[in-house]
């Protein structure tokens, strides 16, 4: 690890002032992301802002009866509090897909946000990577692709976006809290996590000087209460996604698709709110048919870079399995309502 | 009054006496013994390259010198030359032809991954800093790696400057069935083919596969004038002490005798060099793992020596995950095809086997890919091709039932798919086919491989299974069952042992053997209690010291078979030495005898006037009673001239699940039944067993490292992204055990199980994948995407 | 290029305040190894993918490669060496010796200490992806998947996980953790 000078500010205004007055500087949270990417020599910072002491680390009722998820509440804290278990089933089950049980008690919810690919040729400083460094090219699109995105990537990057926890925040429109020297800002989940485009190496809307406080969920519902998260992977446990899937499902009084949420992670750059799928879902029949052909929807324009190529057949099924658990779900919960 | 054990211990479930160590986390492995120094020691890190073929430039290693801590950058510009004497004959465990990489030596560079400087600093983590600032550029040549192309050239010819495909340029003498031939053939394996009422032809893959112990090899390393002194994470103490000798061309006589009880190098004792003062020992008395990675002795391990020597001071050097993939070898990737004919009947009538597999262009690594096949089966027609493909990449090493596991996974598969080509249920196949006598016509030792077919049959349910693919649905999953024979060489070499009786009613013995997880240290205890007529408590074993007695390699399953054996024999000749005092002494009830008509029973002298046990006679004696024994073959026991083929054989049975959207595939049960001779201790046996059958199943379904095809690096290097099993994914397992001792091999009767458990896991799985989906899939592991 | 400082810290490690002088790069793995000679918590992978390196901090498993010590400062560490040693196992120990729930032993002290978390965890009613409905009257009887999805950040190569889950599951009806 490169030297750098550590720093453990009290406040959300004297940790601002350490980024503002040092150019260089990281936001520290749990570090089981940049820990490792420190390791690796991939960062680099001259210097570590300690966020750990911030008064960010609680969860809250919002007015509306959301909840506002502090920055520092842990992995462990979201998925096991009791209203996101209730009323947020997709959030507490994707965050427990997540890792393991070690990772997530460290595991913030802003780093969480803010982690970095598991794209082998970004974590591995000897290879080209626009990402790292912007310019140098991706080995990755005629290397092993096989963990690479199909969706949205673009000639400079096919990385992923390798969070579960996102995924789920994202199809349950979550806003993003960020304070800057400009103050305050809030940000639509969707919008937070950038496509790659030319500048891979700009990966989401947040500024170097600015810090993410919170992350807010809306008020529940049945979809969000009735919700579910699918994820495939190469092992039963701690690993990522190749695909994974956020679903949400609420029935009108004739069984037909009332409202739905959609979100895919393993397929993107960012996690992949499937907006389109979501119309051609609402107000349709709760099949299995209209599930497949919503995640067919979602892979029209998909691009397989040969070892992902299979990907592209996974995310309609997978998209299919997760709607056939939600309306499962949903039917259960108006059974019981009846 | 001393204490006496008068019930049976060998074959009886034994905790591991290591067991309150090692939960405790009190065990100390070779890295540990930093707790040992002080700020004196020095910490060592790797540099290792990128570029897979070429010739060092430039190396600029002016910051990482000026950097905080740091005592020296160690290049192959600066480093000293080492003698690195090679032995006249080599050990097993390392290439016969080629030289190992020396690094540091030279300015080539073989693969990516490879170590060219050694930061040494005074923190771990100055060294790590300083080790990124060592800039190294390589004026870089075409590197190859693909082995689907190359092993389609030509064969090499002698004049040919570049590398070739080739048979290996040392094939083991006399062709035995568990020596190294390149190519066997027996009848007329094409024309039976041709002809035969069913075929198959399948060509096969596996991937490279990496050991990956937790434990990450690790050396300690300090000088007292000319003597050294390693803490190496090592399978093989002696090897080691014996390479570090020879690299620093220390020899002295003790070294010398050593190596003739290795029996690797008579003509050494007469090239005595060096200072008569020196002297090298090794010490490991834990070893975390390795599973084969610890046999040999790598590059590591004598550049921390060097640097050691160089500094003056204790150094300590530990791989990171990511060397751990090009550093200690791997289970090598190859190319396999099969084919196999059978009659109407499902006799086997031609069995033709081809193998062709990476090895580095500097070592020619091989292993016992085809000699599975020929023994396996009855057939009247065999040949079997082995082909090596040097390209770009380390040598590879053993890893748990090298070559075997390999080997008998496509055989296993393909006769899967010859069962389902003839219509015939597959452990009928199987049964048909056992055979009695390896295909060179030499029978086997003792062989029980269809009561395990039955008792592994009856244990997954076998008889309740539809023979039709994709007839077992359950909600979303496809379900199915496989089978697998196993198969691995029972073998066996010198080993020494000494026991040493106290006055205080206890013993020790000491062997420099290994123990990587096996329990070598429980079953050896065991062997010396039960030998001695001790409780387990008054017997202390130690191993993994090279000043111990002579220990054969701790790998090819065969510690048990060869360490047991002089255990015993060294415990026998100290009650010898009891029995010749006791006669003699007038205070002994046995006072008199002759000392043949003194037995030992339940630890009790028994004479024709009298008894005392053994322990009390050791007391009266009033010193420590000393005596060691070493027997076993100087060879390898499958080189040896035999009457028998010794092996040992078994099934496992899987049932899988295969999501039929998803494609996720999962085991579900597993049923291991192997028949290994004499089981020692049935506890630390089913955990080898079922150690063995985890390995198999990441075999199968998601194990591989991937080579980039254009960095020719490991793209995954990572355990995050080079997946091992998780306790998730780990089923239900079974280990049982059929068979009898097998005497012909050594006095207990033990063959060893370590290897056996992981051969035939990956094929019961493919092959129960294949019956769940009807999907055949040939290329391992067998990931979701090839079954969507 | 100036050294980096050192950072002081005090951590309590298995009950006692230990003052350290820091390089800010230490790992609390390599700050334990290392600095104070206690060896049990292992270091396998150095990056959160094995597991061996698993302590309590602040009652809390975590993978102790990825905390730099310096962030450690007034908190609380439990190694292995905290949980019991040889001649005064904790309950879990004895039962991973009696089931085999290892062969080398060296990811063996970071199953342990996963294990005594997971105890705490499920009486405290903490889900894992299993069920996130579960519900602390439910912990003690927890399955064999709920063991083995709550074990499964500990790789264990030589494959004793039969063993470590029966230790486990005699752990989890005999042992009452303190509610976490």
């Amino acid at each position: 690890m490169t030297p750098f000078t550590y720093h453990k500010p009290a406040s959300v205004a004297d940790a601002l002032a350490l980024l503002a007055d040092r150019p260089g500087a990281m936001l520290l949270g749990g570090g089981t992301n940049l820990v490792d990417l420190m390791r690796k020599g991939v960062e680099t910072p001259d210097h570590l802002v300690d966020v750990q002491d911030l008064p960010l680390g609680e969860i809250s009722e919002t007015d509306d009866g959301g909840l506002r998820i502090g920055a520092l509440v842990s992995n462990t804290a979201l998925a096991a509090h009791d209203r996101v278990r209730r009323d947020y089933r997709m959030l507490s089950e994707a965050t427990l897909a997540g890792a393991s049980q070690q990772l997530r008690n460290r595991a913030t919810t802003g780093g969480n946000l803010l982690q970095r690919t598991r794209c082998y040729y970004f974590t591995e400083p000897g290879y080209p990577c626009n990402k790292r460094e912007p310019g140098s090219g991706c080995p990755a699109k005629d290397g092993f692709n096989r963990i690479h995105a199909i969706l949205g990537e673009s000639d400079a990057c096919i990385a992923t976006h390798p969070s579960d926890m996102c995924v789920a925040m994202s199809a349950l429109d979550a806003v993003v809290e960020i304070t800057g020297p400009g103050g305050d800002r809030t940000v639509p989940f969707p919008d937070f996590h950038l496509l790659p485009g030319d500048t891979p190496n700009v990966e989401t809307v947040l500024e170097p000087d600015e810090i993410i406080t919170a992350v807010t969920l809306p008020p529940p519902s049945d979809l969000s209460r009735q919700s579910v998260y699918v994820k495939v992977r190469d092992r039963q446990s701690y690993a990522f996604a190749l695909v994974s899937v956020a679903a949400g499902l609420a029935l009108g009084a004739d069984g037909q698709v009332e409202d739905v949420r959609l979100a895919l992670g393993g397929v993107a750059h960012k996690p992949w709110r499937a907006f389109d799928a979501e119309s051609l879902l609402r107000g349709g029949p709760a099949s299995d048919d209209a599930f497949r052909q919503a995640g067919q929807a979602i892979v029209a324009d998909a691009t397989g870079y040969g070892h992902n190529d299979f990907k592209i057949p996974l995310a309609p099924r997978t998209v299919a399995v997760a709607l056939g658990k939600a309306l499962a779900r949903a039917q259960r919960a108006s059974g019981d309502a009846r | 009054m001393t204490t006496t054990q008068t019930t049976p211990i060998i074959g009886q479930a034994t905790r591991r006496v290591t067991g309150p160590l090692k939960v405790s986390g009190q065990a100390t492995y070779a890295a540990e013994f930093s707790k040992d120094f002080g700020p004196e020691l020095a910490h060592g890190v790797l540099v290792t390259t990128m570029a897979a073929s070429g010739r060092i430039s430039s190396i600029d290693t002016e910051q990482a010198e000026a950097a905080p801590g740091v005592v020296k950058v160690f290049t192959h510009l600066n480093a000293p030359e080492l003698p690195y004497e090679e032995p006249v004959m080599r050990p097993q465990v390392q290439p016969q032809v080629g030289d190992p990489l020396r690094p540091l030596q030279t300015d080539q560079i073989f693969f990516s991954g490879q170590t060219v400087a050694v930061v040494v600093a005074e923190t771990l983590e100055q060294a790590e800093h300083a080790a990124t600032l060592v800039r190294v550029t390589v004026d870089e040549t075409a590197a190859d790696t693909d082995l689907h192309a190359a092993h389609q050239r030509p064969e090499a010819d002698e004049k040919q400057d570049t590398p070739r495909v080739s048979a290996p340029k040392k094939p083991a003498e006399n062709g035995k069935m568990t020596g190294r031939p390149s190519d066997v053939t027996v009848g007329d394996p094409d024309a039976a083919f041709e002809s035969a009422a069913h075929t198959v032809d399948l060509d096969v893959e596996i991937k490279t596969l990496v050991n990956h112990p937790i434990e990450p090899h690790a050396t300690i390393a300090w000088w007292e004038g000319n003597t050294l002194t390693v803490h190496d994470k090592t399978q093989w103490v002696d090897n080691a002490r014996h390479k570090l000798a020879l690299a620093f061309g220390i020899r002295q006589e003790e070294i010398d005798l050593k190596v003739d009880a290795l029996n690797t190098v008579k003509d050494a004792v007469e090239g005595v060099l060096g200072v008569q003062e020196s002297s090298v020992r090794v010490i490991t008395p834990f070893t975390g793992g390795g599973f084969g990675s610890g046999l040999r002795t790598w590059p590591h391990t004598f550049l921390t020596a060097m640097a050691a020597r160089e500094l003056d001071r204790p150094v300590r050097l530990v791989l990171t995950r990511a060397e751990m993939f090009t550093s200690v070898g791997h289970r090598p990737h190859n190319l396999q095809r099969v084919r196999l004919a059978a009659d109407a009947d499902g006799r086997l009538q031609s069995v033709i086997h081809e193998g062709w597999q990476e090895t580095s262009l500097y070592e020619e690594y091989t292993m016992n890919l085809l000699n599975t096949t020929r023994m396996a089966y009855a057939t009247p027609n065999l040949r079997t091709t082995y082909r090596l493909v040097p390209l770009n990449i380390q040598t590879p090493t053993s890893m748990r039932a090298p070559g075997e596991c390999s080997g008998a996974h496509a055989l296993e598969v393909a006769m899967d798919a010859l069962a389902y080509e003839i219509g015939m249920d597959p452990l009928e196949l199987r049964r048909r086919n056992n055979a009695t006598h390896d295909v060179q016509g030499t029978p086997f030792s003792s062989k029980h491989l269809a009561e395990a077919y039955d008792l592994g049959a009856e244990k997954i349910g076998w008889a309740d299974r539809p023979l039709a693919p994709r007839s077992m649905r359950d909600g979303d999953d496809w379900v199915g069952l496989g089978v697998s024979s196993t198969f691995y060489p029972a073998n066996r070499m010198k080993a020494s042992a000494s026991a040493r009786l106290l006055p205080d009613g206890t013993a020790q013995v000491h062997s420099a053997a290994s123990d990587m997880g096996p329990g070598t240290y429980v079953s050896m205890t065991m062997v010396a209690a039960d030998t001695l007529g001790l409780p387990l408590d008054k017997v202390k074993f130690a191993l993994g010291d090279s000043d111990f007695p002579h220990a054969p390699v701790h790998g090819g399953s065969m510690t048990m078979a060869s360490v047991g054996p002089a255990v015993k024999a060294a415990c026998e000749a100290a009650i010898q030495a009891v029995i010749e005092l006791a006669v003699d002494d007038d205070a002994s009830p046995l006072a008199g005898a002759s000392a043949d008509d003194v037995r030992l029973e339940h630890g009790e002298l028994i004479g024709p006037g009298g008894r005392e046990t053994l322990m009390a006679a050791v007391a009266r004696h009033g010193e420590p009673v000393e005596a060691t024994a070493s027997l076993g073959p100087n060879k390898l026991q499958a080189l040896m001239p035999s009457d028998y083929a010794f092996h040992s054989y078994g099934c496992v049975f899987a049932r899988v699940r295969v999501d039929a959207r998803t494609g996720e595939p999962r085991v579900e049960k597993v049923v291991a039944v192997n028949d290994v001779g004499k089981v020692i201790n049935p506890t630390t046996a089913a955990s080898q067993t079922i150690g063995g059958v985890v390995m198999g199943i990441g075999m199968a379904l998601m194990e591989e490292a991937i080579l980039d095809p254009n960095f020719h690096r490991y793209a995954n290097d990572t355990l995050a992204e080079y997946h091992a099993l998780t306790n998730r994914d780990a089923p239900e397992i079974e280990a049982h055990f059929v068979g009898e001792p097998d005497y012909e091999l050594n006095p207990l009767g033990a063959r060893g199980v370590g290897e056996i458990a992981t051969v035939g896991t990956s094929s019961a799985v493919v092959n129960a994948i294949y019956h769940a989906t009807g999907a055949r899939v040939l290329s391992l592991p067998a990931t979701l995407d090839k079954l969507l | 290029m100036s050294p980096p400082s050192t950072v002081s810290v005090t951590i309590t490690v298995n009950g006692e305040a230990q003052r350290l002088d820091l390089d800010p790069r230490a790992s609390l793995l390599d700050t334990l190894r290392l600095g104070l000679d206690l060896n049990g918590t292992k270091k396998g992978c150095n990056q959160g993918a094995c597991g061996a390196c698993t302590v309590l901090l602040d009652g809390e498993r975590v993978n102790a490669c990825l905390v730099l010590a310096v962030t450690c400062d007034g908190q609380k560490v439990t190694t292995v060496e905290g949980i019991g040693m040889p001649d005064n196992l904790h309950p879990l120990q004895d039962a991973f010796v009696e089931h085999d729930g290892f062969q080398c032993g060296y990811c063996t002290p970071g199953q342990i200490v996963s294990g005594v978390a997971l105890l705490a965890e499920a009486a405290s009613g903490q889900p894992s992806v299993v069920d996130v409905d579960l519900s602390p009257d439910s912990a003690a009887q927890l399955s064999d998947e709920e063991i083995s999805e709550r074990m499964s950040g500990n790789i264990c190569r030589c494959g004793a996980y039969p063993g470590i889950r029966a230790a486990l599951r005699q752990a989890a009806q005999t042992i009452q953790p303190a509610r976490a």
